[in-house]
């Protein structure tokens, strides 16, 4: 209860804060539209110039590219300004503050704040993944499984990204390196069918992008079974011991700003 | 004249942000790696061309996409984002104090990370030429190179124009990334131009995006290309554009607060 507290006053205290400047905002906005036209767009041509989707249809291919644009939003908004923030305070040794404070350590580097610029990848992803399944006809079902299945798709890529920025600790910038994961939610917004080989085994077990774009959206499709639901489960809860224990190993060589 | 462009303390300028920024080099090879994803649509586009289905042969779309991203590493610009936060910061009243306009200031910013690119960038292309053997045949080198000097002068410029709106929106950083999601979507990278309608792709001709990534991967490609359109449309653009950024440039100048005002 106290965590949930905490949470909402953190993100309505950023909100606040970066809503200031509007024009700015204005643009953003206008951004996520061009970026939705855009991808709707490269899609559509690669239907019309032959591109094989290993028999996927138009509108579920669609689905696979809101589902990444869904993940995009969450990084932008909520991985990217945290985990930045996470390498500036060990930069700067402030990481103190936050051991200092009573609640759990990794909660606080996670949930600090959150930014407006994930906001409209978020609603532009959702109204992707909505105009889609309309026209398959999918139930209002469906999409809210496909939408939570997503929510746990976006924590477990967190959690990725969180493992990734504890080399922060040594090598003090992590920002590009968060990019360099986000690039692979680019690659996923298509079927992994439509990649050769290597590509297809890189985004299962390297960066498993697979499993937070594709399966969500076979498993509403009815292609595969939901029991792969649980897989994702499995991974989450892998995840979230993996980067506990990471975050515990690292802490090791975090020497604040005196040592 | 030549004094006025002060060349010596550009020169060291240059220099120092070379230095700068090579301390950072690893998280450079990362931004290079984080913006590598043009070889995601490479293999996509090449494993189709492979069953047959497309206009053109992979190794067309091998070289078309390695180019078009080996010249997005340096053509690319980043003024709109340095000015906007000079600006709101209110850094830009120490850049104004110098003997050259701030212009010239970002301009070696740019020149700097650029070299400490070169290396990299080799670095990440000699992997690639070994890897893909489909990609060791050089495109027309002259033509390539005034393609990139020409396009990376008019998005220096347009960064310009947008990065002065800061003087009225006080954070004009997101209409750089307006620009930068055209830039991907109708310049080339995520869909080159000749899978597009006959129509979508002669209007684009006319605006300096294809000559971001499409004209260099093209270019490489061996796919027609009018040069002679390419120098004029993005030297005009370059001139309209650079004229508007001056006169936004001054006016903003003059409400110019430095933060406190």
């Amino acid at each position: 209860m106290r965590y949930w507290r905490v949470l909402f006053r953190n993100l309505a205290t950023w909100l606040s804060a970066e809503m200031a400047y509007r024009e700015d905002f204005l643009a953003a906005v206008l951004t996520a539209l061009i970026t939705t036209a855009g991808r709707v767009f490269a899609l559509w041509g690669m239907f019309t110039a032959g591109v094989d989707f290993g028999g996927w249809r138009f509108e579920e291919a669609l689905l696979v590219v809101g589902a990444a644009v869904v993940l995009m939003g969450a990084f932008a908004g909520l991985v990217e300004p945290n985990l930045s923030a996470f390498s500036r305070r060990v930069f700067q040794g402030t990481l103190d503050f936050v051991f200092l404070k009573p609640l759990d350590t990794q909660f606080l580097i996670m949930f600090e704040r959150v930014s407006l610029w994930g906001l409209p990848d978020l609603v532009a992803g959702t109204w992707l993944i909505v105009a889609a399944a309309q026209r398959l006809g999918l139930s209002l079902a469906a999409v809210l499984a496909l939408l939570g299945g997503l929510g746990c798709a976006a924590l477990l890529f967190y959690l990725l990204a969180f493992g990734a920025a504890l080399v922060a600790v040594r090598s003090m910038y992590v920002s590009n390196l968060l990019h360099f994961l986000a690039a692979f939610l680019q690659a996923a917004q298509y079927p992994a069918t439509a990649y050769g080989r290597g590509f297809r085994w890189i985004f299962t077990f390297f960066v498993p992008v697979y499993w937070m774009t594709q399966v969500p959206v076979e498993v509403v499709l009815g292609r595969v079974s939901g029991a792969l639901f649980l897989a994702l489960g499995f991974w989450l809860a892998l995840a979230l011991a993996a980067s506990r224990l990471a975050l515990r190993l690292a802490m090791r060589s975090y020497t604040s700003a005196s040592s | 004249m030549w004094n006025l462009l002060h060349p010596r303390k550009l020169g060291h300028l240059t220099s120092a942000f070379f230095a700068q920024h090579l301390q950072y080099r690893l998280e450079i090879l990362f931004w290079l790696l984080s913006h590598a994803w043009p070889f995601f649509w490479m293999a996509l586009w090449s494993q189709a061309a492979a069953g047959g289905s497309l206009a053109h042969p992979p190794t067309d779309y091998v070289r078309y996409f390695f180019f078009a991203w080996l010249a997005g590493v340096f053509n690319v610009t980043w003024s709109g984002y340095l000015l906007s936060y000079a600006v709101r910061s209110g850094d830009l009243s120490f850049l104004l104090l110098r003997p050259f306009p701030p212009f010239f200031d970002f301009l070696t910013e740019h020149l700097g990370t650029n070299l400490v690119q070169l290396p990299l960038a080799a670095l990440v292309a000699a992997a690639v030429l070994v890897l893909l053997p489909e990609t060791r045949a050089l495109p027309p080198l002259l033509p390539f190179l005034a393609l990139l000097v020409l396009y990376f002068a008019f998005e220096y410029v347009f960064g310009w124009l947008l990065g002065s709106l800061a003087f009225w929106f006080e954070k004009s950083e997101n209409f750089y990334e307006f620009y930068a999601a055209l830039r991907v979507y109708f310049g080339g990278m995520a869909l080159p131009l000749i899978a597009m309608p006959v129509g979508v792709r002669k209007l684009l001709l006319w605006t300096p995006l294809p000559y971001y990534a499409y004209a260099p991967g093209a270019l490489a490609a061996g796919w027609p290309l009018d040069l002679g359109r390419a120098a004029l449309v993005l030297v005009l653009w370059t001139g309209f554009v650079g004229l508007l950024a001056g006169v936004l440039w001054r006016a903003g100048l003059r409400r110019y607060g430095a933060v406190g005002g």
